[in-house]
């Protein structure tokens, strides 16, 4: 290892660079500064109330991942984060969200709160797409009662939690893959509205796919 | 909203099933199947015919990649009534991707382009040998509107004089060897005001002693391009240490304070010696993402306060050699831990080095992929939270799970951790 050049060197290579340097060295203060505000507001403890009335507790910045909620708040024009944490729960309509699936979200926004927000100046998202899911969401996902599952992907829809949805959607895709149509009508419950001519019309449509297998 | 949609039909269907789900939801989730399964699923109910092909907004023919079938169309084994077909019933494409390899394939650009009157990014691939002409006339006619092209030098020279009129291009692409460079540069200095995102420049496999000269020179020229958001730089190096020594030099020295704007940056350098690795780090700390091989581990605690991303590749070849300087550097670590309590970094190399460890005996090749997350935040706070992605090409089936269940428990004995992806 070269010990001339050590850790010294590379800070006083930021310390003493040029200004464009120091414009990213405050970039990455503001950043930081950020990420503690975040963290400070993710103490502060939300009360969340499922359509069945439970109500369970959830991190502030965690709760505000759900967009819908983050408006909710922004409503209530409250300035004294604090005084939030005493308010009523907050009261999600929607039949989708039962105690179960609610507790499963909270799960997963206290796990995601602070992942790091999406750079807009990079066109990720086709990369996001293909990016397998993690091994903590794989393990969240996986759940035995399909009706639960559903009730979570709907309610995180609902929610309008972005993440969450697109962990339901590459779990239920990833699934069905490699399934014959019959299979997945059964794995998913769906209910067939094709004649069986239709449905002749629309295989001979898509022969093509199944050129090259 | 889609509750809507769901309090009217609420009775109808049972909750585990997937009919519940409004038509919002059902493109939102089936917008994640590849774009063949997405067809062959279109039988399932009248919902999924209508649905499964309103999220999808890339559409890639003829892929040079092998490993995805699923995810492009081969044009070639289509006719063209077929393939209008297919494109109907994709209405929302905004972003193309195509290899024009031949006429067949300009012919099926033209009708793309005919098709789709709102694509934000196209991206062309030119594999068309010494044939110039396709290129010739597709710049003429779609230059402008282009956003993204890679090219054989062929191309190239027909590329550079449609040069002026390629407005939206954020993205150029060359296979470039050494005799190109110097045109390499014509065109940049050309024009300067042009708003170049990245570049991909992919060096050519030439072991020459010139090279380092080459290397520099195209460096020199890609300081031009002040406006580079995102840098993809590959150096392959085989042979003396004093030519790699001199690129370094040059590197540490003055390339690599050109961009502070540069949000990403790949490089890429492939050694056989022990290099001066641990100084190309320090060069580069200011960047937030760095691909480096083999001897990586050897200076792993290298401050890196800026890395998001990082990728390991090494081979079998040297793989020996890695694990016992891996082996030792992770002992030299944890001695040293204390220290960096602060700086996590040193963590996460020693978790590096398990991974590494563990893969190495029996794995060929392999490719090996860390994302930290929260990066930034870990190394400042404390906070181990990383997603290591592993990525190990060729790996067997009974092997998967074993690493699967290794890596958990090496992870989460050791932080109290976060997910960890090992996928095939």
């Amino acid at each position: 290892m070269n010990g001339e050049y050590s850790l010294d060197t590379t800070e006083g290579m930021a310390a003493s660079g040029d200004p464009p340097t120091n414009n990213a060295v405050d970039d990455y203060d503001a950043e930081e500064a950020l990420e503690r505000q975040r963290e400070e507001e993710n103490k502060i403890k939300i009360k969340l109330k499922s359509f069945e009335g439970g109500v369970y507790e959830c991190g502030l910045t965690a709760a505000k991942m759900s967009v819908m909620v983050a408006n909710m708040l922004d409503a209530l024009q409250e300035t004294d984060l604090t005084k939030i944490a005493t308010r009523e729960p907050i009261p999600l309509q929607n039949d989708a969200v039962t105690n179960k699936a609610l507790e499963k979200i909270v799960e997963w926004v206290d796990h995601h709160w602070d992942d790091p927000p999406i750079d807009p100046d990079f066109d990720d998202e086709k990369e996001r797409r293909n990016e397998e899911l993690s091994h903590w969401d794989k393990q969240f996902i996986d759940i035995a009662d399909q009706g639960e599952l559903f009730d979570i992907i709907a309610a995180a829809n609902f929610m309008d939690i972005k993440g969450l949805v697109e962990v339901g959607a590459k779990h239920i895709c990833n699934k069905i893959k490699g399934k014959s149509c019959t299979e997945v009508r059964e794995m998913l419950k769906i209910h067939n509205d094709f004649t069986p001519e239709e449905e002749a019309a629309i295989h001979k449509e898509n022969e093509w796919i199944y050129a090259k297998d | 909203m889609s509750s809507n949609g769901k309090n009217g039909t609420q009775e109808e269907y049972s909750k585990d099933s997937f009919d519940r789900f409004g038509d919002d939801l059902c493109e939102e989730i089936l917008s994640y199947l590849s774009l063949k399964d997405g067809f062959r699923y279109e039988c399932l109910s009248k919902q999924w015919r209508r649905s499964i092909h309103q999220k999808r907004h890339n559409l890639v023919i003829n892929t040079w990649l092998i490993d995805n079938m699923d995810h492009y169309i081969d044009v070639e084994l289509m006719d063209s009534q077929t393939f209008e077909l297919v494109l109907k019933k994709l209405p929302n494409i905004t972003r193309i991707e195509i290899t024009v390899k031949s006429s067949a394939t300009e012919r099926v650009f033209e009708v793309l382009m005919k098709s789709y009157k709102h694509l934000k990014t196209i991206h062309v691939r030119f594999w068309t040998g010494n044939d110039t002409q396709i290129v010739n006339r597709l710049l003429r006619t779609y230059g402008s509107q282009l956003t993204s092209i890679v090219m054989t030098k062929d191309a190239f020279n027909v590329y550079k004089e449609y040069f002026n009129s390629n407005t939206k291009l954020t993205q150029l692409s060359a296979h470039i060897g050494q005799p190109l460079q110097l045109e390499f540069s014509d065109i940049f200095n050309d024009n300067n005001s042009l708003l170049v995102k990245g570049i991909y420049q992919s060096e050519g496999y030439i072991f020459t002693m010139k090279q380092s000269e080459g290397y520099i020179s195209a460096m020199k020229q890609l300081c031009e391009l002040k406006a580079l958001r995102e840098l993809t730089l590959r150096i392959d190096v085989d042979f003396d240490n004093t030519v790699i020594n001199s690129i370094i030099d040059y590197h540490c020295n003055e390339f690599v304070s050109q961009w502070p704007q540069l949000k990403s940056y790949h490089l890429k350098i492939t050694y056989t010696t022990a290099p001066q690795l641990r100084r190309l780090f320090e060069s580069v700390n200011d960047f937030n993402d760095l691909v480096v091989t083999e001897r990586f581990f050897d200076d792993i605690d290298t401050h890196l306060p800026r890395l998001q991303s990082l990728r390991l590749s090494a081979y079998f070849e040297m793989s020996a050699g890695i694990k016992e300087s891996a082996k030792i550097a992770s002992n030299d670590k944890n001695d040293i831990q204390e220290e960096y309590s602060k700086n996590s970094f040193d963590r996460f190399g020693d978790d590096l080095h398990q991974q590494v460890l563990s893969y190495l005996s029996f794995r060929d090749c392999f490719r090996f992929e860390c994302v930290s997350k929260q990066w930034r935040r870990s190394i400042h706070q404390k906070r181990h939270k990383l997603v290591i992605n592993a990525l190990l090409s060729e790996m067997s089936a009974d092997h998967y799970l074993d690493v699967n269940r290794m890596d958990r428990q090496t992870f989460e004995s050791v932080l109290k951790k976060l997910p960890n992806i090992t996928r095939i």
